[in-house]
């Protein structure tokens, strides 16, 4: 009888938004939620848990027409539900003791009706269970919760220890709602809903407060580094921008931006072996440092440009991309390097005063750097001329529509709405809500600068790789002789900063999303004159370093297996550096396929 | 009729997709699939930039949509939470966040403020498409027919979609065009990007093929829509309905039994108990009405606008003066030809044929073929004496012989 209207309009979603508007509700996740807590406390001997079942009303309803059909429980049938839920209740949980299932024994039940909403009862059941368990020695626990998986609700999985300690627990020792009693309303952070968890075990005390501890990072300088980056993100995402905070703000950038140098990755590091390598001077030092600062600042505006003019363009791909393009950079490099190398070689007498290259401490971190780069996690790769008109693109619409339909459809299709509503508003709402962070602020100006460098770049190492510096490579006093010399410095510069810190990236498209997109842009030639200090102070340090080895090598008698690294060192630093390039490459290609 | 929720979920699915980024998986240009990893990108990102009101807005989205996904409302209250704090954060030219709100005042059937807050957001940006949307949806619910086709013409040519797809198909169906209904939901199914989108599409392709007289093709729908999510409950409800009119009670009863047990929805329960009283288990059947019963009880204390369902709910026990109230009170805020069709046939319960006989003709204004319409309107002209009752019965058969209208004609005829 009921007609398909009622069906229609009396949904989840009526049940739902019932929610939102009782607040006085005891359940504030919804009068239709079964809710479950689970807290074990691991002593040597036993597992002692206490599981709660916390039924809203309406499953109440539900659970109360078997239990007493007339809807007011007596004592004795609220007592006999409780231990037939409890018996269903430890069939559903299974805790295992290294692999090994362990058996409940039920110790103590109850099962209460709390008022709720329209004075409708809610039920809450509670059972105490044990399992016996030895725990005196290191054990591996494992615990899952399948009870009455069916009905939505918050489920919280809670252990502690007392005698035993839990190594590196993944749930917390306290529960987050007083066993269900009261519902934490944080908006950032989901509904609870753990079901399973495992966890080593030790005598021992339980000291820790288990998984509310946020894991910290084994490596101190990279947890600084992550506090500082926070730091840095709230200065900016909060308040209003007075002149000191921004100040303050700028500096933290440019110690960032050391760190980012510091950091492993993407080829830096090989810059620097190369630059001691090739008999580097403290000028070409800071050409690098140059090169990579002008990269990293042009690359992080331009991707930022890209990204928030379209939606099309994802930013790990095009990360991805760049550690690619840096890899095919690194790569050439070090072939050159390497015919430099064996050349001198077989010219034999060169050999004599050749320094040995520090390989391993150039090495190691670029090596670090192959494993551990943020860039490889896309699909389709685009070839270099396609991520040219990714950025021309972004270009051409901020001025006129003619060159759209050049390039994809999605750009086309998007850019067309967005357009006509700038010319309206001036600021972000177009269509298609992705953009939002994007649009507006009116930052087009900065854009089309950027996009002017960005085609300088792409074209130039594209395609004119000798005209750029050879004139510069004429100036330079001491004529050397090697490989592609000041090419490759400013190759592995760029090759070292074309891969933006996805740190400063955020921080710029955070600064364009709140309206402050100048300071964005201050922020991140902070970064990249951070990032320039760092490697040129240690271009310079190891070019101080080559100097006086170089000293050594030529007053005094060195020992002949230091000659005969001397001899090799060039070749394998070479090769080094041709294969990590080549490590970068494969990496970005198929890794991220 | 069918694609009421059909819209108000597309609406939510499309409110406010993901921002572009580094941090979270590149989003679908439809709507974005809403895991518990976008969500937590985006609570990571603001825990370190908590003014980013733009990122408050797409969380509020995903947990909107999440809400909807798992039926967990602990989700949709953070959604609430998180539209309110971008407005907080940004008080003018918000149109994300009015939106957002637009589609919670939608589904909580505050369709006047809803109106109003889709009206804002596209007075700030005219090319919103979620904000087309949850316009469309509140003039369809406030029986504003004139103004949602405009609407929905509007958004349809911003962004073709599944959510306008989806509106569009609702539309037709509303006028009678159930071939062209058809078409658009299969259009939206085709554009569906994400499992969430697929789902709702084949639930209202069934629901189309049911109203119309074809459970067979109903089921077919709903499996391959629960063979993405085996335990949405409704589909389950809705794959009930159409085993039982194929007499498959046993598997009819079994997914009335799991949808309920997941999410004890008062329109699915008093389905379960229909159909548990039919199959001879009267006792359980009362249970399940009692069940209704809380439930509306519950949700009318929360505040939700349920009349609407809880007048064809008293109409149906035969309870007239409890479903003559209830649907005057819901015909008073707002005049669709479902509330006139609810006020009619309440009126007939209640033994009032002469007042239902204008509001029974009013629900088929726009010809929709709609069984229960044409059903009411034929037991009105029956009580009244009039020659047409039997031609109008006879088209409620046709347009469904299959759903409890459809039987009903059927038998009322015979009695005629």
């Amino acid at each position: 009888m009921l007609g398909r209207a009622a069906a229609v309009v009396a949904t989840g979603a009526v049940l739902l938004l019932a929610v939102p508007a009782s607040p006085a509700s005891a359940h504030p996740l919804g009068n239709f939620t079964v809710n479950h807590a689970d807290h074990l406390l691991f002593t040597p001997e036993a597992v002692l848990l206490t599981a709660v079942v916390d039924r809203a009303e309406i499953p109440t309803a539900q659970t109360l027409q078997q239990i007493a059909p007339d809807g007011t429980p007596d004592a004795g049938q609220l007592a006999s539900a409780a231990a037939d839920q409890c018996t269903d209740l430890a069939g559903d949980l299974r805790l295992t003791v290294d692999g090994a299932p362990v058996a409940w024994t039920i110790q103590a039940t109850g099962l209460d009706t709390v008022p709720g909403a329209a004075n409708l009862p809610t039920l809450r059941l509670t059972c105490d269970l044990r399992a016996e368990a030895d725990l005196s020695a290191p054990a591996t626990v494992a615990f899952t919760d399948d009870h009455l998986d069916g009905p939505v609700g918050w489920r919280e999985i809670t252990a502690d220890g007392d005698g035993v300690r839990l190594v590196d627990s993944p749930v917390p020792a306290e529960s987050p709602t007083d066993q269900l009693r009261s519902y934490p309303e944080d908006l950032l952070s989901s509904p609870v809903d753990v079901r399973s968890f495992e966890a080593a075990t030790e005598p021992g005390e339980n000291t820790g407060d288990g998984g509310t501890v946020a894991p910290r990072s084994s490596d101190p300088f990279a947890s600084a580094m992550a506090a500082l980056d926070r730091r840095l993100q709230e200065m900016i995402g909060d308040g209003d921008l007075t002149p000191l905070v921004g100040g303050l703000a700028l500096a933290l950038a440019v110690l960032l931006g050391c760190g980012h140098a510091l950091l492993p990755g993407h080829g830096k590091t090989v810059m620097a072996a190369y630059l001691a390598g090739r008999a580097g001077r403290p000028r070409d030092a800071v050409t690098v440092g140059a090169t990579v600062t002008v990269t990293h600042t042009v690359g992080v505006l331009l991707l930022g440009a890209a990204l928030s003019l379209s939606s099309a363009l994802a930013g790990d791909q095009v990360l991805r991309w760049l550690g690619v393009v840096s890899g095919l950079l690194v790569a050439v490099i070090g072939g050159f390097m390497l015919r430099g190398a064996l050349r001198s070689r077989t010219d034999g007498a060169a050999s004599a005063d050749r320094l040995p290259e520090p390989a391993l401490a150039a090495g190691v971190p670029a090596l670090s750097g192959v494993s551990r780069g943020p860039s490889a996690v896309v699909h389709d790769p685009p070839t270099l001329d396609g991520h040219g008109h990714k950025h021309d693109h972004g270009h051409d619409h901020g001025h006129d529509h003619d060159h759209g339909h050049d390039h994809d459809h999605d750009h086309g299709h998007d850019h067309d709405h967005d357009h006509g509503h700038d010319h309206d508003h001036g600021h972000d709402h177009d269509h298609d809500h992705d953009h939002d962070h994007d649009h507006d602020h009116g930052h087009d100006h900065d854009h089309d600068h950027d996009h002017d460098h960005g085609h300088d770049h792409e074209h130039e190492h594209g395609h004119g790789r000798g005209a750029w510096w050879s004139g510069v490579h004429q100036h330079g006093p001491g004529g050397h002789t090697h490989g592609p010399g000041r090419g490759g410095l400013v190759g592995m510069g760029i090759a070292g900063g074309l891969v933006p810190s996805p740190s400063a990236l955020i921080v710029l498209l955070a600064s364009i999303g709140l309206g402050r997109t100048v300071f964005g842009v201050l922020l991140v030639i902070a970064y990249g004159l951070g990032m320039a200090a760092t490697l040129t102070a240690v271009g310079l340090a190891l070019v101080g370093l080559r100097a006086r080895l170089d000293h050594r090598l030529a007053t005094r008698r060195a020992p002949g297996w230091l000659r005969g690294v001397a001899r090799t060192a060039p070749v394998v630093t070479a090769s080094f550096v041709l294969l990590v390039g080549l490590g970068l490459m494969a990496r970005g290609v198929v890794l991220g396929a | 009729m069918v694609a009421g929720l059909a819209v108000t979920l597309f609406s939510i699915s499309t409110v406010v997709a993901q921002p572009r980024g580094l941090l979270p998986a590149d989003a679908p240009v439809v709507a974005a699939p809403v895991d518990p990893t976008g969500m937590t990108a985006l609570q990571a990102r603001l825990e370190r930039v908590p003014g980013d009101w733009t990122t408050w807005n797409a969380l509020g989205d995903a947990y909107l949509r999440q809400s909807i996904a798992t039926a967990d409302p602990g989700y949709y209250s953070r959604a609430e939470g998180a539209f309110a704090r971008s407005l907080e954060l940004r008080p003018e030219d918000n149109d994300g966040a009015l939106t957002g709100q637009g589609a919670l005042a939608g589904s909580r059937h505050d369709f006047g403020t809803a109106l109003s807050l889709a009206q804002r957001a596209l007075d700030i940006n005219p090319y919103s498409a979620a904000a087309l949307g949850v316009q469309v949806d509140a003039l369809v619910e406030l029986g504003q027919y004139e103004e949602a086709e405009r609407a929905l013409q509007r958004m349809l040519d911003v962004k073709p979609s599944t959510a306008s797809l989806a509106r569009a198909s609702y539309y037709r169906e509303l006028h009678g065009d159930i071939s062209g209904a058809r078409l658009a939901l299969e259009d939206a199914l085709a554009f569906a990007s994400v499992e969430s989108d697929k789902m709702f599409a084949l639930q209202y392709l069934g629901e189309l093929a049911f109203a119309h007289g074809d459970p067979t093709a109903a089921v077919q729908h709903y499996d391959a829509g629960l063979r993405l999510r085996p335990d949405d409950p409704a589909l389950l409800a809705a794959r009930a309905e159409a085993r039982a009119a194929l007499g498959q009670v046993a598997g009819a009863l079994e997914d009335y039994e799991n949808s309920v047990a997941r999410l004890p929805d008062p329109g699915h329960l008093a389905e379960y108990a229909t159909l548990l009283a039919a199959a001879g288990r009267a006792e359980e059947a009362q249970q399940q009405q009692q069940l209704v019963r809380t439930v509306y009880r519950l949700l009318q204390e929360g505040g939700s606008a349920v009349d609407l369902e809880l007048a064809y709910y008293e109409a149906g026990l035969g309870n007239g003066d409890a479903a003559v109230a209830a649907a005057q009170r819901e015909y008073d805020r707002r005049a669709t030809v479902h509330t006139e069709d609810a006020l009619a046939y309440a009126l007939h319960v209640a033994g009032r044929d002469e007042e239902a006989l204008p509001h029974a003709l009013a629900a088929e204004r726009l010809s929709s073929q709609n069984g229960a319409f044409a059903y009411h309107r034929g037991l009105i002209e029956a009580a009244l004496g009039m020659p047409e009752a039997r031609a109008t019965l006879q088209r409620a058969v046709d347009i469904n012989p299959y759903s409890t209208d459809g039987v009903a004609a059927a038998a009322a005829l015979a009695a005629l």
